[in-house]
């Protein structure tokens, strides 16, 4: 990608999000009896300054765009040779973002007990843990610890899902890490 | 300096009140440290309990707390880019990279020598300034001065953390329009809750309370750091750092004394406003370490400098933040706030005259203060001779459990899986951010002073008749609004002088 066309894509990509943001204003623009600008006045000023900002830096990047050296240091990232990635590295670096997506949706429904167990077991397995004494190790003493300073010591609160099965296995494993039972 | 002595003496004078005293030492520092809890859910804890307490002792607890919290955060960050608390963000941009050179005993040492530094001499000056200072500060910042005042804390750090100072105001407006979703502060009227675009529709009651600043933080900086780094182990190009014992040398520790200075000025000041405090404090002392620095270009990549103007100053917020309380009743946050209860419940009412009518208690939280700021340098290098072990571990065995210290952390502060989630986009887009060169950290600033500067801003506007100009006729508006202005084109010429000595360089090696 050329250099005009990355400055006219980061241009493009906020002048997108606040034509969003204040097309979505229209929603609230109520009048406020005591205050003139009304709920609307202070998030179009903020939107206002990202056009301002987006517009000033692709203008001053454009008057500088033959500079050979870029000084955000993107071209020189970009110039960097890029070594194929096997489609192994690939899944792994897709899981590495998507397990803790996948791991707050089931949090959600089957609850913090249950999940993350099962999440901190295949994140190591992700980060390239493969003794299964590490494995069980390393998932045993994370939740002993944060169970025991969280959920016994301080009663802080966590999900403990909305699946009717998990929710009653949820508020057991509570009560056995407070009471002891 | 009789009252100071007093104090200490009814502090240490029994082994009671001594054993109270570590408790709250101990508890503030740990609370501090791990992300997820703080030195308010502490406080939250032990508020009922001090019911049955002797004043003096319910007191000083709260301000051994509050002094000993701020400066725990400071662990997390040095060694995990984890900020244990809004004001230690800054920390993070000199302090991580630090640990990573293997540098974090140094850094860890600066943190605690400093903040113990700042503490100190803020409660000195808290017990010489209170009556005046709290009289001309609260008197004289009305809302045009502290949205002047904010105006200037963005214009000043603006360029924190980010590649140019373009990327660097976009990352504060970004943050500015985080902090517009939830109510409005005049009307209470729903903004940004629902959400309509090309006929797809979606509305969300939760977002009514707002989108709250500590899962961004723990998003920008917990989640992206180890996203950042498992993408590291994937491609096989993390290198593991050091866990050096190395510690400041005197020499350091002298180079960086003008540092310490202005930031314990800035700090102060910061914190004597009521709602500011430590978090502009922090990164106005780091900010302003930059633009002062003979070789700016060495920050954010692991310069002792930006650890010591940023602990520093967040420090040095904690005694000028008991001003307005005791002088005004004005508490500035939630953990002063929670004093101004304990002053209640035991019959006193924070003002004037509680200088007279409850001077022994007073000072007896002086001489607290500054004692829990000593105590911090002791225990503070004992902690840093053991923590930076954790260094020692694999990271990939650190990572999931960082996740769920993060995810708890977003879910306790109000039981919202919305908090949790956005946490988890804050990490993309953190990581993402990294590699774009835009600001984590000034999104953040955006994000915590918005609100404030939006209500500062309706108000004055109410008080001005909406007139612009009236921000003139207010020395202290006109002096922090044009010194924004001149900040800002100061930034801008630099930036063009920058990009053109740049061109010139390019050139000459071309030819």
């Amino acid at each position: 990608m050329s250099r005009q066309v990355k400055i006219f894509a980061e241009w493009l990509f906020w002048s997108v999000l606040a034509l969003i943001l204040w097309m979505q204003t229209g929603a609230f623009s109520e009048e406020i009896a005591e205050y003139k600008f009304g709920a609307d006045g202070w998030p179009k000023m903020v939107i206002g300054g990202i056009v301002i900002g987006a517009t000033g830096q692709a203008l001053l990047k454009l008057l500088d765009s033959r500079t050979a050296q870029d000084s955000d240091g993107e071209e020189a990232a970009m110039a960097t040779p890029s070594m194929p990635i096997s489609w192994r590295k690939r899944g792994q670096q897709i899981a590495i973002f998507g397990m803790p997506l996948l791991y707050l949706w089931a949090m959600h429904r089957i609850g913090f007990f249950v999940a993350s167990p099962l999440f901190i077991a295949a994140y190591l397995y992700v980060l390239e843990v493969r003794n299964w004494r590490h494995i069980l190790g390393v998932t045993v003493i994370i939740l002993a610890l944060l169970f025991y300073v969280f959920v016994r010591l301080f009663y802080v609160a966590v999900p403990v899902g909305a699946w009717e099965s998990f929710y009653a296995i949820n508020n057991e494993i509570i009560t056995y890490i407070r009471l002891g039972l | 300096m009789v009252d100071f002595l007093a104090g200490s003496y009814a502090l240490f004078g029994d082994f009671q009140t001594i054993t109270i005293f570590l408790f709250a030492l101990f508890g503030g520092m740990l609370f501090g440290a791990i992300p997820g809890v703080n030195m308010l859910t502490l406080g939250a804890v032990i508020l009922p309990f001090t019911i049955s307490m002797q004043p003096d002792h319910a007191i000083m607890v709260f301000a051994t707390i509050y002094c000993a919290g701020v400066f725990g955060g400071a662990i997390t960050a040095i060694l995990f880019n984890i900020p244990g608390a809004p004001e230690n963000a800054p920390t993070c941009f000199d302090g991580y990279p630090m640990t990573q050179k293997g540098n974090a005993g140094k850094a860890i040492g600066a943190a605690v020598s400093f903040s113990a530094l700042g503490g100190a001499v803020s409660a000195v000056m808290m017990m010489a300034a209170t009556p005046l200072i709290a009289k001309w500060a609260v008197t004289s910042f009305g809302p045009p001065e502290i949205f002047a005042l904010i105006c200037f804390g963005l214009a000043v750090s603006a360029s924190v953390g980010a590649k140019t100072l373009w990327k660097g105001w976009m990352s504060i407006f970004l943050g500015l329009a985080i902090a517009t979703v939830g109510t409005d502060p005049v009307g209470g009227i729903r903004r940004f809750n629902e959400w309509s675009l090309f006929g797809f529709e979606t509305s969300s009651y939760y977002l009514s309370a707002g989108i709250h600043f500590i899962p961004v933080i723990l998003g920008f900086f917990a989640v992206s750091e180890v996203l950042t780094q498992a993408q590291n182990i994937a491609e096989g190009t993390r290198e593991r750092p050091k866990a050096s014992m190395q510690l400041p040398s005197i020499a350091e520790f002298w180079a960086v004394r003008i540092t310490a200075l202005r930031s314990m000025i800035l700090g102060f000041f910061a914190g004597v406003l009521p709602g500011i405090g430590a978090t502009l404090a922090a990164f106005l002392g780091y900010s302003q370490a930059v633009r002062w620095s003979k070789t700016p270009e060495k920050y954010g990549k692991g310069e002792l400098d930006g650890v010591v103007a940023s602990e520093t100053a967040n420090n040095a917020a904690t005694g000028a933040a008991m001003i307005p309380l005791l002088a005004l009743g004005l508490p500035g946050g939630a953990l002063t706030a929670m004093m101004l209860g304990i002053f209640q419940i035991h019959g006193m009412e924070p003002g004037p005259l509680i200088f007279i009518n409850s001077h022994d208690l007073v000072w007896v939280m002086f001489a607290a203060m500054f004692w829990a700021n000593v105590a911090i340098l002791g225990l503070g290098w004992i902690q840093t001779k053991t923590v930076v072990h954790i260094l020692r571990l694999p990271f990939r065995w650190l990572a999931p459990g960082i996740l769920l210290l993060a995810v708890i952390g977003a879910f306790a502060l109000r039981n919202l899986l919305i908090d949790v989630w956005v946490m988890l986009l804050a990490g993309i887009v953190g990581y993402l951010l990294r590699r774009t060169g835009y600001s984590a950290a000034g999104i953040v600033l955006g994000l915590i002073l918005g609100k404030l500067g939006e209500s500062a801003f309706a108000k004055s506007m109410q008080l001005l008749d909406y007139s612009a100009l009236g921000f003139i006729d207010r020395p202290i508006a006109a002096f922090l609004i044009i010194a924004a202005i001149i900040t800002v084109v100061n930034s801008i010429i630099r930036e063009i002088r920058t990009a053109r000595g740049a061109k010139a360089t390019t050139k000459m090696l071309m030819d």
